[in-house]
């Protein structure tokens, strides 16, 4: 009786395992179904729960195309970001961003302007060469230094070893900080209520309320950087509603203001 | 007690709020205007109120021609009773400003709630002429606006009164901010008010001090723009900005230029402060269609064209970088890539673009388009010229700058071979990528990953267990380094080695003396290694037994190492030369009496 138990429950975990592996494949196809058949908003949908399994450049690529068609410019803005996230040298993702921010409007992201070599992307690899660079440094000078190295030689060695090891510094904390920017990164988005226009701006507000005037607008898809406070945690407060509103933004700190949580999303999709 | 009364309290709250639940299935929705009367001055808010529920609502608000609603309303939700009936509801609240006088009506439209759909009733709202209040209002605002004006006024200067569509020129857009003008900040930069231009980000402006204009001495702002004529016409363009200044906080004194007032601009509120330029006439006139070439893509400007390939030999299938620069004045911002001509010796994927110049105005400097080329067939062939058609705005004319062709001989691949039946699919692959092909949706979802974030290496495990691994490497080297580095007894050890050889080859020689002398003085050698005693070579046989002894060596070493002295020197001092067998045995025991206080 009991190795029939045994038997039974190993079979579902059998069948039932690569199962939860392939949901997300499972709606990703649906959705290009959906999306084949004209039904745009379903295949947005589809996509939204095949996310909850997992991302991939693909879903985000195919997200924003939706929303594009959709005219909902700062959603597709954001999937092409989170695209590029995910695959940071796809020219197609990259021409279809610059061409959705034309569209609606929308300079292009401070973060774009800066060196490709000091991207993101790049952060672990100017670490892992400076730390290369100064274990193995150390170890070659301790190997060469009492017998096989002159005096000049050696002096040389140290003075390029310094310089090597100044730069790849410089280079990583450059790369550093462009991480650390990208996860206060967010873009404005329309938030999923009521409005005259959805392609009408975003009003940043003076004070976190409703009833309060806008110091300026932000039109949906532009990129927008939340405050932090002395925790280093995002500048927020929660309304009585239970809304809570974030202290935003942009890079050149020209225009500053309130945003609700629903009218922007992180690229990172995170709010610490 | 205690806990049983606390009970009672949470049945009755419940009991008395249950009702609230079951009203969200009575959803019933009201629009007014509040109030639905007013004078064209003033403003009124476009109200809708859904009873039965807090949830948000979704839809769109029709558009009224001559009504501007607010872009977001204010919610208000509520829950009460009234005569003991429970209540909810949900309030928006929309500020509505006309623009004329009549009457204007909203039309019943559909909102969603809980996913499903209601009407929202029409609403009416009539506007009436403004009364004499509000005419001496718009009065006084007037004269108010014309002492501002020339306290603080915006400027635009351009080359000339007309743009061709698409074309873009490089203008100056001045601030001028009169020197006893308190002036704070500049809270909003300069925005454009009209459609028929679009204009370019503004940068960092250049700063005048000290520049006359009429009887005033101002302080002038200046940013480079680039202007577009975007909508063929006649328009009207002009500019808006936002000071910050500060002024007299006297109640009495409204803002009726409240900083004339005090001549010393010294304490008081701060108050913003719009400044509008005058309204420019400009006419957009439509591109030529005479002389307009087939492949003309929008270029407007004075532009050069050149093209260069990275490589001029290659082998099938590599690819090979075309680049395409195009050089001049216009219209950078609006540039479409030229499409690489069709060729069945090619395929180009879609480019990557660069611009080298001004990236704000975009008007002035260089756009390169970097293509990549695969080669399909082998042979010399020739990257064909591209063309680049564009309109010149100061000749009236279409031109098209053209590059030269580059030869490429392109090696065969030792694999390659290009079967018949392929050659279609190749084809319809070709026109597949395309830059114009943005919105393609792909069919498989590619490489899964956990999120879109991103892992920064200090917060890795693995990098730090690499740098572990490091240090490790490092620390061993520096341990080997430290532990061999002892001079005197490297250099014992040396002279050890030396004396070794000298005994072995005296053995092989037969040369008794020799070897007695290197014998004598490696023993006092070992023994003073082993013994840490720094110059064994002063001292005698006997003190060197004694050493020993006091170093607690076997007696089986101590009377072989006294032997073999003792051998040393009758050899020295009999000055006999020992026999080739002697030389033998005293080597090999020498050698095992070496091994044994080594060992020690």
């Amino acid at each position: 009786m009991t190795f029939r138990l045994i038997k039974f429950l190993l079979g579902i975990a059998v069948v039932a395992f690569p199962l939860l592996g392939n949901e997300g494949h499972r709606l990703f196809y649906e959705a290009v179904r959906a999306e084949a058949n004209g039904e745009l908003r379903n295949a947005v949908d589809l996509y939204l729960e095949a996310s909850a399994f997992g991302h991939s450049a693909n879903l985000h690529g195919n997200l924003a195309n939706l929303y594009f068609k959709l005219e909902k410019y700062g959603h597709s803005i954001l999937h092409y970001r989170k695209a590029l996230l995910l695959r940071p040298d796809d020219r197609e993702f990259a021409a279809n961003l610059a061409f959705a921010q034309e569209i609606a409007g929308v300079a292009n992201p401070a973060t774009s302007s800066t060196d490709p070599a000091f991207s993101t992307s790049h952060t672990w690899a100017w670490a892992l060469t400076l730390s290369l660079f100064i274990w193995g440094g150390l170890t070659l000078f301790c190997i060469l230094l009492p017998h096989r190295l002159s005096k000049s030689s050696a002096w040389s060695f140290l003075t390029l070893w310094i310089g090597l090891i100044a730069f790849l510094s410089w280079a990583t904390q450059q790369s550093s900080l462009q991480s650390h920017l990208l996860t206060r990164e967010v873009i404005v988005i329309h938030p999923q209520t009521v409005l005259p226009n959805p392609g009408s701006p975003v009003p940043l507000r003076r004070f976190a309320g409703d009833g309060s005037s806008a110091n300026t607008e932000v039109k949906p898809g532009e990129c927008l950087f939340l405050d932090l406070n002395d925790q280093g945690t995002p500048k927020s407060h929660p309304n009585a509603e239970g809304m809570v509103w974030y202290l935003l933004r942009s890079q050149d700190g020209k225009k500053k203001g309130w945003l609700k949580e629903d009218e922007f999303s992180p690229i990172l999709g995170q709010l610490d | 007690m205690g806990k049983t009364l606390r009970y009672c309290f949470l049945l009755l709250g419940w009991i008395a709020f249950w009702p609230l639940t079951i009203l969200s299935a009575n959803v019933r929705i009201e629009a007014i205007f509040d109030p639905s009367s007013i004078t064209l001055s003033n403003r009124t808010s476009y109200k809708i109120v859904i009873h039965g529920t807090q949830s948000n609502p979704q839809g769109a608000v029709p558009q009224v021609p001559g009504l501007v609603l607010s872009n977001n309303p204010r919610t208000f939700r509520s829950a009460s009773f009234i005569n003991g009936v429970p209540s909810i509801k949900a309030e928006l609240s929309f500020d509505v400003s006309p623009q004329r006088e009549g009457t204007f009506t909203i039309p019943a439209w559909q909102v969603s709630v809980d996913g499903k759909n209601y009407q929202v009733p029409p609403s009416t709202l009539q506007v009436l002429p403004p009364n004499q209040a509000d005419i001496a209002r718009q009065k006084a605002q007037q004269e108010q606006d014309r002492d501002l004006q020339e306290a603080a006024f915006l400027e635009l200067t351009t080359e000339r009164p007309f743009f061709f569509k698409g074309e873009t020129r490089a203008a100056k857009l001045s601030l001028y901010l009169w020197e006893r003008l308190p002036v704070t900040k500049i809270d909003q930069l300069p925005q454009k008010l009209g459609d028929g231009f679009s204009i370019s980000e503004l940068d960092q402006p250049e700063e005048k001090r000290n520049v006359s204009r009429g009887n005033k001495i101002y302080s002038v702002f200046t940013w480079n723009i680039g202007l577009t004529g975007a909508l063929s016409g006649k328009h009207t363009l002009s500019f808006a900005s936002t000071i910050r200044v500060r002024v007299k906080g006297s109640k009495n004194s409204p803002f009726g230029n409240p900083f004339f007032n005090d001549p010393f601009f010294g304490f008081g509120r701060e108050q913003a402060l719009e400044i509008q330029s005058r309204t420019y006439d400009f006419e957009v006139r439509d591109l030529p269609s005479q002389g307009r070439p087939a492949d003309f893509q929008g270029a407007v400007g004075s532009f050069s064209a050149s093209s260069s390939i990275d490589l001029d030999r290659v082998s099938l299938g590599d690819p090979v970088r075309l680049k395409f620069v195009i050089q001049g004045k216009g219209n950078f911002s609006a540039m479409p890539a030229p499409a690489f001509p069709e060729s069945d010796r090619f395929r180009a994927g879609p480019p990557a673009f660069s611009f080298e110049g001004n990236q704000i105005t975009k008007y002035q400097g260089s756009q390169s388009f970097e293509y990549v080329l695969t080669p399909l067939t082998a042979g010399l062939l020739e990257v064909p010229t591209m063309q680049f058609p564009y309109f010149d705005p100061e000749q009236e004319k279409y031109f098209t700058a053209t590059t030269s062709a580059h030869p490429l001989r392109v090696d065969p691949g030792e694999k390659w071979a290009q079967p018949p039946s392929q050659a279609s699919p190749e084809k319809s692959d070709l026109t597949r990528i395309s830059t114009r092909d943005l919105f393609q949706t792909e069919s498989e979802p590619g490489t899964w990953a956990p999120s879109p974030s991103i892992v920064h290496p200090l917060q890795s495990g693995l990098f730090w267990t690499l740098q572990a691994v490091g240090c490790l490497i490092f620390a061993l080297v520096l341990f080997l380094k430290v532990r061999k580095k002892d001079p005197r007894r490297d250099a014992l050890l040396r002279k050890e080695r030396v004396l070794q050889g000298k005994l072995s080859s005296a053995v092989k020689l037969k040369d008794g003396s020799s070897f007695y002398q290197n014998l004598r003085k490696i023993l006092r050698l070992r023994i003073g290694l082993v013994c840490g005693h720094d110059h064994p070579a002063a001292l005698s046989t006997h003190e060197l037994i004694g050493l020993l002894q006091k170093n607690h060596f076997s007696g089986e070493v101590c009377s072989e190492t006294e032997n073999l002295l003792r051998q040393c020197d009758d050899e020295e001092y009999a000055a006999s030369s020992g026999s080739a067998q002697a030389l033998q045995v005293h080597y090999q025991q020498t050698t095992a009496l070496l091994k044994k206080m080594k060992r020690r």
